[in-house]
């Protein structure tokens, strides 16, 4: 085994243990983490993921790629899935590593430049807070999209993967169509540049996008037909931005995708689009064009856009450190003794300063905002205590984990695809929660069937829960600890 | 028989054609389409250029076509209810039948032939064409025998490029753009065209009254998958697309008229009846390219032909299944019927403006709004309020005495709650009875 590979296993293994560490310090999963659950749960009993779900929005029929649960379901049978959740994923987005690699090698034809960009591809700060501890379906999506544009720039060697990866990929996440649409734009900037495009690749364009676009339909033909096309912009992130599902700005996304791979990233993109002509080159743009375009009109979700730009822009950053490299080889700096020491260090200290330490803070951070013990709890005194039927009022994220580890209906989650009233039921989410008033929130409340309210710190943070109205009459404490408190609605209007 | 022989038999792909058109109509028993509602209240009425939409209080006037025309006089010989299921299908054998001549005229191989008469008939639009009573398959029909005449016998030709110009303007536009595409512009073309477009320019005088095109834009009149009926499918576009890279450089002009077609049928759905031979035509020479070219990865040609034959079959057969179960339902029908039996005749009835012509047709009573009429505002009025006495002092200024409500509305269409605006107002038995009901309508009557 040469040393490449040698580093890479070792840049392998380094990713899943910093991963692991963190993933263990949180008691429980991420909040977006218990609908994956629920679904695993469900192919493990009935051998078919759960369409309809009883528990959400008191009946709802889910839109969802199923493979990834399929595929996390298979590892259930060998170990239990509170591990299968912590160590699978993590295996998955370790293996980032080789991709990046085979694509940074691509395009500079340097082992140190393609080892390196390997390396800062482990701590891309949101894909690392992203997928540690949520059995995000992206944690396997990203590196295989990786692999898959290596196989698109080697056509020859790897068409069958192609095939394989563009067939499988759509049923893994809805953000595939990145690559397609990507390949498409690369296939008119390189007409318009002039640049020669292979018949291997013309060939590969159309047939990943029919294949894509052929998914899409297959998958989401419903949503499109009751939404018509504007189910692609992504209702939910219009409905409730600002909310739970988070919004950056433009310093943060950068904070996000690592300073360094962003600015030489984007530098590098710049290079290829003005000055240098370059296949590996033009398709990596295409690709950052193609994500950056799709988050601008919300095609995509902002945390999986600013994902998959981060991603992008590492592998893109490869080009630079090699250029930069080549740069000084050609300078005075040149003679200076271990030269090339003092470049790696340099540029180390940068990223460790620039992307490592992000990573960290914001991995500790998502720890502390996993699941707590209390919470837990809390859900575990509503499945002993509430009856079967009753329907429970949460906090939007906290929806999945009060149906899966509480086992009753939630009124409302972040899952929002085919509700013909998300709109009205957010607002009355909202209501429910911030009314002053003790009748226009018992008015809310009985009209909505909702029996009990699940009150957690977070949520009152995030909503600026108005909790004096708890204190009436019409409400009883019947659970209370650190982070959470649980209500019985037990007034009745009669007009409602 | 090898398939490349079997490809030479268009009558094999008639055949399947013929079965694609008769699934909607076995199944059916009325129009999914607002066009085919609107043919039935211009069939039943007396004949002249335009009829007044008679269950409408507000002057909303419908052309009367050529096919109407056709089908009135049909009616004495064959039964109006067959004669609408069935004479469609036939012209829409007919045109392609017709078109044979021209098509091979224009150099496409018999096999060419076969699968463009198959893409056409997995083809959403045309399905929605060639059933149920839809005008267009008539003026199809014209337009193939046109061209199959305008070689043989002139004079034929010419009448029916004037009878094509009593189908509106987008029907003759497109007409002449197909005429002066295959035979050029020069002075004998411009010449035959006079009379017709004298004729088209008096029939709008003359129809003046009437609304001939619906603008209004939509995303969904792109194409069927996003819920457009008459629009094509996806995947017609992607082997166009092929279709189009390959034709780009030889006749720039006529992709320009196609992109052009294209946008706007955004904002005039009907346009496609502009696009969809151009689409056709394309898409038929994309498939051609990609199953006759060498590839330089064998797997991929046969991976890509098959998804693309997937994906048009997987578009016609969920369109199909769609339009099976578009309104009216037999459960709207028996409602209608009710109407019809329990009411006065002078009644009149509020429902969702895309409700409005089924009501007008199978239940003969007056609408407040169909889908040619109705301003946003009144709807707001009666439709989104709790105010109660307002909404019984607009019922009673429009004289409605019945509501009928379906389960459509309730989930999204017009309402998202049960017990939203109008339908909790509804709740009130002071005012407001639930006279009938089955599992899809609920109708109500209002008491002033």
């Amino acid at each position: 085994m040469n040393k490449s590979r040698q580093l890479l296993i070792v840049f392998f293994f380094i990713s899943l243990a910093v991963r692991l560490y963190f993933a263990f310090q949180a008691p429980h999963l991420s909040l977006d983490g218990y609908f994956m659950e629920r679904q695993v749960s469900h192919i493990m009993e009935t051998g078919t993921p759960l369409y309809f779900d009883e528990l959400s929005y008191g009946g709802r029929t889910h839109l969802f790629l199923p493979a990834y649960a399929y595929i996390l379901a298979a590892f259930s049978f060998f170990m239990p899935f509170a591990l299968v959740a912590k160590i699978v994923p993590n295996i998955f987005a370790s293996l980032i590593v080789f991709s990046a690699y085979l694509v940074a090698k691509n395009i500079t034809k340097r082992e140190g430049a393609s080892l390196f960009t390997a390396f800062i591809s482990i701590f891309i700060p949101i894909f690392f807070v992203r997928t540690f501890n949520s059995i995000s379906p992206l944690s396997l999506a990203l590196p295989l999209i990786v692999y898959q544009i290596y196989c698109f720039l080697n056509p020859k060697e790897k068409s069958f993967q192609f095939v394989v990866l563009t067939f499988l990929l759509p049923l893994i996440h809805h953000s595939a169509i990145i690559v397609p649409i990507g390949l498409v734009l690369f296939f008119i900037i390189s007409k318009i540049e002039h640049m020669k495009v292979g018949d291997e690749h013309k060939e590969m364009i159309l047939f990943s996008l029919v294949v894509t676009l052929w998914m899409t339909f297959l998958v989401y033909k419903d949503a499109f037909l009751t939404q018509g096309i504007g189910f692609i912009l992504r209702p939910d992130s219009l409905l409730l931005a600002g909310d739970s599902l988070g919004s950056y700005p433009l310093v943060q996304s950068i904070y996000l995708i690592g300073i360094i791979p962003f600015f030489y990233g984007v530098t590098s993109a710049y290079h290829f689009l003005f000055k240098k002509q370059n296949l590996s080159g033009f398709v990596l743009l295409s690709l950052v064009l193609t994500a950056f375009a799709l988050l601008w009109t919300g095609f995509v979700d902002l945390v999986s856009g600013i994902m998959f730009l981060g991603v992008f822009l590492t592998v893109l950053f490869s080009y630079y450190y090699f250029a930069m490299k080549s740069y000084l080889d050609k300078t005075r700096f040149s003679h200076v003794k271990y030269y090339t020491h003092y470049f790696i260090v340099s540029v180390t200290i940068t990223f460790v300063i620039t992307s490592i330490i992000p990573t960290v803070l914001l991995a500790q951070e998502e720890v502390s905002e996993s699941l707590k013990q209390p919470e837990f709890e809390g859900f575990e005194w509503i499945e002993k205590n509430t009856p079967e039927d009753s329907i429970v009022l949460a906090g939007l994220g906290e929806g999945h984990a009060l149906s899966s580890i509480g086992k009753r209906a939630n009124f409302m989650d972040d899952q929002i695809l085919l509700i013909d009233d998300a709109k009205q039921r957010y607002d009355a989410y909202v209501g429910m929660y911030r009314s002053p008033f003790v009748t226009e929130t018992v008015s809310l409340l009985n009209r909505n069937g909702i029996e009990y309210i699940y009150l957690s710190e977070r949520t009152a943070e995030s909503l600026d829960v108005n909790r004096e109205k708890f204190n009436d009459d019409c409400f009883k404490n019947v659970f209370a600890n650190t982070d959470v408190t649980i209500y019985e609605v037990i007034c009745r209007l009669k007009s409602s | 028989m090898s398939s490349e022989k079997l490809l030479n038999h268009a009558w094999i792909a008639l055949m399947i054609v013929l079965i694609f058109l008769l699934v909607p109509t076995m199944q059916r028993d009325a129009p999914f389409l607002d066009s085919g509602l609107d043919r039935l209240k211009v069939q039943g009425a007396d004949s002249g250029l335009v009829v007044r939409d008679a269950f409408l209080s507000e002057d909303v006037f419908l052309i009367t076509t050529p096919y109407d025309v056709l089908v009135n006089y049909l009616r004495d010989f064959i039964p109006y209810e067959i004669l609408i299921l069935y004479l469609p299908i036939v012209f829409g054998l007919l045109s392609l039948i017709l078109f044979y001549p021209t098509l091979r005229k224009n150099y496409f191989a018999k096999s060419e032939i076969t699968v463009l008469y198959l893409l056409a008939g997995l083809t959403p639009s045309f399905i929605a064409f060639f059933t149920f009573n839809h005008a267009f398959s008539f003026a199809y029909f014209l337009l193939a025998f046109f061209f199959f005449c305008y070689d043989r016998v002139p004079l034929l030709s010419l009448i029916s490029l004037i009878l094509l110009a009593g189908f509106g303007p987008i029907v003759f536009v497109g007409s002449l753009i197909f005429f002066f595409l295959l035979k050029g512009i020069n002075k004998k073309t411009i010449l035959q065209s006079i009379i017709p477009i004298g004729m088209f320019i008096w029939h709008s005088i003359a129809v003046q009254s009437a609304s001939f095109i619906d603008v209004s834009f939509s995303l969904r009149n792109i194409s069927s998958e996003v819920g457009s009926f008459i629009a094509v499918g996806s995947f017609l576009y992607v082997l166009a697309g092929v279709g189009f890279t390959h034709a780009w450089k030889r006749n720039k002009v006529n992709l320009l008229i196609l992109l052009s077609g294209i946008v706007l049928s955004l904002f005039i759905a009907e346009v496609v009846f502009i696009t969809l031979p151009m689409l056709l035509y394309l898409a038929t020479k994309g498939l051609f390219k990609v199953a006759g070219q060498h590839w330089k990865i064998d797997l991929l040609k046969q991976a890509t032909i098959f998804a693309l034959l997937l994906g048009i079959l997987f578009s016609s057969i969920s369109y199909e299944d769609r339009i099976t179960k578009e309104l009216p339902s037999e459960d709207y029908l028996e409602g209608m019927d009710w109407l019809i039996k329990n009411t006065p005749s002078s009644s009149v009835v509020l429902t969702d403006p895309s409700r409005g012509s089924i009501v007008e047709v199978y239940a003969q009573r007056r609408v407040v709004f169909n889908h040619h009429y109705g301003s946003d505002e009144l709807q707001e009025r009666l439709f989104h309020s709790y105010d109660l006495d307002a909404v019984r002092s607009a019922l009673e200024e429009y004289d409605v005495s019945y509501i009928v409500v379906d389960d459509v509305m309730k989930k999204g269409l017009v309402w998202e709650r049960e017990n939203q605006e109008l339908l909790f107002l509804l709740t009130d038995e002071r005012y407001f009875t639930s006279a009938y009901e089955n599992d899809q309508v609920v109708i109500f009557s209002f008491e002033r």
